[in-house]
Formats: structure tokens, C-alpha cells, sequence
């Protein structure tokens, strides 16, 4: 997705989605909150999961983290929303940090750190459900937002933000280091690659960025308990979304996002009973079908209609 | 005696659970000289490698390398301190082409100056060229064959600058009509380069031709050294290679 045309219509989309307050309806605000929000997520996962091959089933921990650092400031301690957003960013870099550091700094199986990430979500929501200062399992009543369009930018400039941002990682040279680690992370090492350091960094970023996502939503919904906050279904969505359009690639989780939440919402409203059923089979398909995800669809249609050479390997980064 | 020595090994043991893989091994390279690391399968050369390059740690025993301990560092830092090395199997990054291949040796190796994307791009190309692969630049290094991404490997080794090379056997998997250029560019790496090479191969006429110095490892302990002859001579080399009744293995 590079060239002329693509910049002209990412323009075009930015442009419109910058203005559609105007003319669109709560409905249709309420439900790009919800789009514009997993495109933050599974961009940020992308950032982290996507670059290093770590796959994170847990990093919806930071979600819950952001929610609560807002809840508990703006609530208990009176302080500002904007404090509340800086601190759960502050809060998720900080858990960023402390999981990187146990987590990432031996040499820990891929399939280990995912099962891992989903057991200290799991811990966390037992024990932020267990603690009576933050309202226990009943959770927190958070001063609702004066107008939902406070959510609506913030998310689209996040979600602006964490594309852009793995744009520039992507084509960068830390990116090719991430391309060597990905591919082989004892040959980068040996040549050179500090790749503790390039997994620490990308891991923290990907938090530091949910964290002010779960803050956003806290204060959207105006209300927070363990189980919304801690949802395994946030860490989940944002794998498969991000699989779903292409692992590694940069448009990839943002087409993930935005057709899985559209999907997921049209199915929900036309045939409520089935609709994770169904949704199930798509998203199986299409990952069977071809494991690049959209993103490689995309190469392949695209090398149709112009001719292009085949590249040798079409699928996606592993 | 650390004078003039690129590197020098002392003590060094290392064991995985109860195998002893290295035992009490010492030996000393001079800058400038290829040499040949041989033995039977499983008598540690491949570890020798491993622990030069800190992908594993020494249970006992120290590496200095340049006057400088390697004790700790991690396989990255050794690297940029000077170590470039290869892999048995061959262990290009397939999902970049092989210029990207020698980017990655390029950016994160010793010595890394802050050069433009351009001038990286025209060293990357020099570096190709130099191995002979300089027509494959931009091709994937996934649609190479074994011999070719064996060469991407090595390029991208030299990319990262080092004054000592460790070479893993790579010529295994090479057809006869590929080793003589494969072996004349070891070759220039020593003489032109002016690099310090360590080498493990199966095939023992080409170390015996090439190398000035052989150390012959056997059962995790230093068997002999010395000059090609002097190994070719050694009744315990060749005890350990044919066995002492005929030829059990050949290595």
C-alpha cells in the first residue's frame, strides 16, 4: 500500500474521518469508538507480536491497566482526566517493563510467553477483583465524558498514531533488525542485533500505547469492573483482527480491525444467536484459506491485474 | 603471552547436564592466519563455536578475544566487538533479500558509522560483489539455492566488520565445481581483508591445503595442533578419524 493513489485515498479516509462528526450520527460515532479503538489495539499488538513473533495472548492486560489507572485517579484521588490518561500510560509502561524483564530477557519459548501473558491477565483481574479500595468485583463508577466525540478523536488520533508509528518502525533500520529477529533471532544476534533490547522496546511501546486506549474506553463506558477491564475477548480480538489482515504488515491490523468490528456488528444486529458462530467460520476461512491474511490477498489481486512478478514467498511474515 | 594473539582460549569447559561437551581446552590464534578446527562428529567443534561467540556460556575457563575478556557479553556485543560468524546448516534471513541480508551485518555490526540509507546500500552492493553474489542484490533470499544463501550468510558476517570470522562447515552441502571458488573466497577474506579465519570442515584435504594451522578436537578434548603436517603425521589423529584397529568412521 505505498505509491501515490494510496497516499491520496489515506489522505482522503483521514480527512473524512475527521469531519464525519459533523454530519454522522451518535450511532455511527459510537460505532467508530469501537472500530477506531481495535485499530489502536491491534495495531499496537501488531507493533510487539507482529515485528518479533512473540505472539501476546495477554496484552489486553494493559487495557485493563490503562482502564483502572484512570478509574482509580479521576475517581478515588478527584484528579484530572488528563492526569488519568498520562497515568495509565505511565502505569502500562512501567508493567511494560517489569513483564519485559522477566519475560524477554531469557530465552523463552514463543508459545510459552503466549500462554504466559494470558495467565497474568487472568491473575491481575483475580486480584484487582479481590481489592476492596478499587470497588472489588463491582468495580468503579467513572464521571461520564461530556460528549462521546472527546473518544471518537482520541482514538482516531491513536489509532492515526500507532499506524504512522509502525510505518516509520517498518521501514526504519531498527525495523530490519525486527525483519532478522523475526526470521532468525540467533543469527541476528551473532550479527550484531541487540534483540533483548529491540523485544524490551517494542513490548513497552505496544503497552504504553494500550494503556491510554483502556483509559479512553473507561472513561467512554463511565463505568469499569475486573471483567469488562481484564476481558480475555480484548486480548483475543486483537490477535485475530490482527491475523485476519496480516500479521507484520502495516495496513493489515488497521483492515483487520475495521472489517471484523463491521462484520461482528452486522452480525450481531441482523442474527443475534449465531453471529459468533459464524464469525468463527469466516475468520477460520480466511486463515486457512491464506495465512497472510488480507494483507496478502491484497498482494496477490494486486499482482494479478498488473502482472507483476511472482514474488518467491507469498506468504506472510511468520 | 596475550602480545599478539587474536584469541586466546583457556580452560575452557562446558557441560549440558551430565555430557561433557568441552574439556580443559586452551589454545592461542595469532591475527591473520586460517585456522582449521577438525574432528569427528560430537567432538565440540560447533560448541567451540557457540562459546566463542557467547550463544552459549562456558561452565569454566575464559575467552579473550583482542586483550579483551568476552566473559558476559551477550552474543550481540561479541559480535560487535569484532566476531562475525556462519552456521552449519546456513542461516541467511530468508524473509529479506540478500542485500537486506548484508544491511542488517551493515547496521548493527562493529565499528557502525552513521552512514546515509544510500551509502549503506553501496557498501551492501561491495560486500556482494566481493563474495561474487553481487548480480543477486535484490533477490529473496528464500528463492536462493543452498550454495547461494550459504554465500548471503557470509556476506553478511563480513558485513558486520570483524577482525575474526568463524567459519561452520561451509562447504557441507557444496557440489565439487563449487568449492574451488567457494575456498578461493575464504581465501581473500585472510589475504585482502586482512581477517582472522576459524574454520570447521569435514572435508580434510581442503584444511590441510589451506589452513597454516589445525587444531583437531576429539571427544571434547584438544587432540593435537599444529601445522598441516604435523597433524597429517600425529598417530592420534588418525587413531581418532580410523580407529586404532581400521577404519571404523570416517569423519
Amino acid at each position: 500500500m505505498t505509491g501515490a493513489p494510496a497516499k491520496g485515498v489515506i489522505v482522503a479516509l483521514v480527512a473524512l474521518l475527521l469531519m464525519l462528526p459533523a454530519w454522522g450520527s451518535a450511532y455511527a460515532i459510537s460505532f467508530l469508538v469501537s472500530v477506531l479503538l481495535y485499530v489502536a489495539l491491534a495495531g499496537s499488538w501488531n507493533l510487539f507480536s507482529g515485528t518479533t513473533g512473540y505472539a501476546s495472548l495477554g496484552q489486553g492486560l494493559f487495557f485493563g491497566l490503562g482502564a483502572y489507572a484512570f478509574g482509580v485517579s479521576t475517581v478515588l484521588l478527584k484528579w484530572h482526566p488528563v492526569v488519568g490518561i498520562v497515568l495509565a500510560a505511565a502505569v502500562s509502561a512501567v508493567a511494560a517493563v517489569l513483564l519485559g524483564l522477566v519475560l524477554l530477557t531469557t530465552r523463552i519459548r514463543v508459545a510459552y510467553f503466549a500462554i504466559v501473558m494470558l495467565g497474568v491477565n487472568e491473575v491481575v483481574k483475580t486480584v484487582v477483583a479481590n481489592i476492596k479500595a478499587v470497588g472489588s468485583s463491582s468495580g468503579l463508577t467513572i464521571p461520564p465524558l461530556s460528549t462521546n466525540l472527546i473518544a471518537y478523536y482520541f482514538l482516531l488520533f491513536l489509532a492515526i498514531g500507532v499506524t504512522a508509528l509502525s510505518y516509520l518502525i517498518k521501514h526504519s533500520r531498527w525495523g530490519l533488525g525486527l525483519k532478522a529477529i523475526l526470521a532468525d533471532e540467533v543469527a541476528a544476534e551473532v550479527t550484531g542485533v541487540g534483540t533483548v533490547a529491540h523485544k524490551m522496546a517494542m513490548f513497552v511501546l505496544s503497552g504504553t500505547l494500550i494503556g491510554p486506549a483502556g483509559a479512553m474506553i473507561a472513561w467512554y463506558w463511565s463505568y469499569i469492573d475486573p471483567y469488562i477491564a481484564f476481558d480475555l475477548s480484548v486480548s483475543f480480538d486483537m490477535v485475530v483482527m490482527s491475523i485476519f489482515g496480516g500479521v507484520g504488515t502495516v495496513m493489515g491490523p488497521v483492515l483487520g480491525a475495521v472489517i471484523i468490528s463491521g462484520v461482528k456488528e452486522a452480525l450481531s444486529t441482523s442474527i443475534p444467536q449465531f453471529h459468533t458462530i459464524i464469525f468463527g467460520v469466516l475468520v477460520l476461512g480466511l486463515i486457512l484459506w491464506c495465512p497472510g491474511g488480507l494483507m496478502q490477498v491484497y498482494r496477490i489481486l494486486h499482482r494479478r491485474i498488473t502482472g507483476g512478478p511472482r514474488p518467491a514467498r507469498s506468504r506472510g511474515a511468520q | 603471552m596475550s602480545g599478539d594473539a587474536v584469541l586466546e582460549v583457556q580452560g575452557l569447559d562446558v557441560h549440558f547436564g551430565g555430557v561433557q561437551a568441552l574439556r580443559n581446552l586452551s589454545f592461542t590464534i595469532a591475527p591473520g592466519k586460517i585456522i582449521g578446527v577438525m574432528g569427528p562428529n560430537g567432538a565440540g567443534k560447533t560448541t567451540l563455536f557457540n562459546l566463542v561467540t557467547g550463544v552459549y556460556r562456558p561452565s569454566a575457563g575464559r575467552i579473550v578475544f583482542g586483550g579483551r575478556p568476552l566473559q558476559g557479553l551477550s552474543p550481540a556485543r561479541i559480535a560487535r566487538a569484532g566476531i562475525g560468524r556462519t552456521f552449519q546448516s546456513g542461516r541467511p534471513f530468508a524473509n529479506l533479500t540478500a542485500l537486506e541480508n548484508v544491511l542488517v551485518g551493515l547496521y548493527y555490526g562493529a565499528d557502525v558509522r552513521r552512514a546515509g540509507a544510500t551509502d549503506a546500500k553501496r557498501r551492501g552492493q561491495e560486500v556482494l560483489d566481493f563474495v561474487g553474489l553481487g548480480k543477486l542484490a535484490d533477490r529473496p533470499v528464500a528463492s536462493l539455492n543452498l550454495t547461494e544463501r550459504k554465500i548471503v550468510e557470509l556476506a553478511r558476517a563480513l558485513a558486520t566488520r570483524p577482525r575474526m570470522l568463524l567459519l561452520d562447515e561451509p562447504l557441507a552441502g557444496f557440489n565439487p565445481l563449487e568449492l574451488e571458488p567457494a575456498i578461493r573466497i575464504v581465501r581473500r577474506i585472510r589475504d585482502e581483508l586482512g581477517i582472522t579465519v576459524m574454520w570447521i570442515e569435514h572435508i580434510m584435504t581442503v584444511l590441510m591445503e589451506t589452513c597454516e594451522h589445525l587444531i583437531v578436537l576429539h571427544h571434547g578434548e584438544k587432540l593435537a595442533e599444529g601445522t598441516p603436517g604435523e597433524i597429517a603425521a600425529d598417530a592420534a589423529v588418525g587413531d581418532a578419524y580410523f580407529g586404532k584397529k581400521g577404519a571404523t568412521k570416517l569423519g
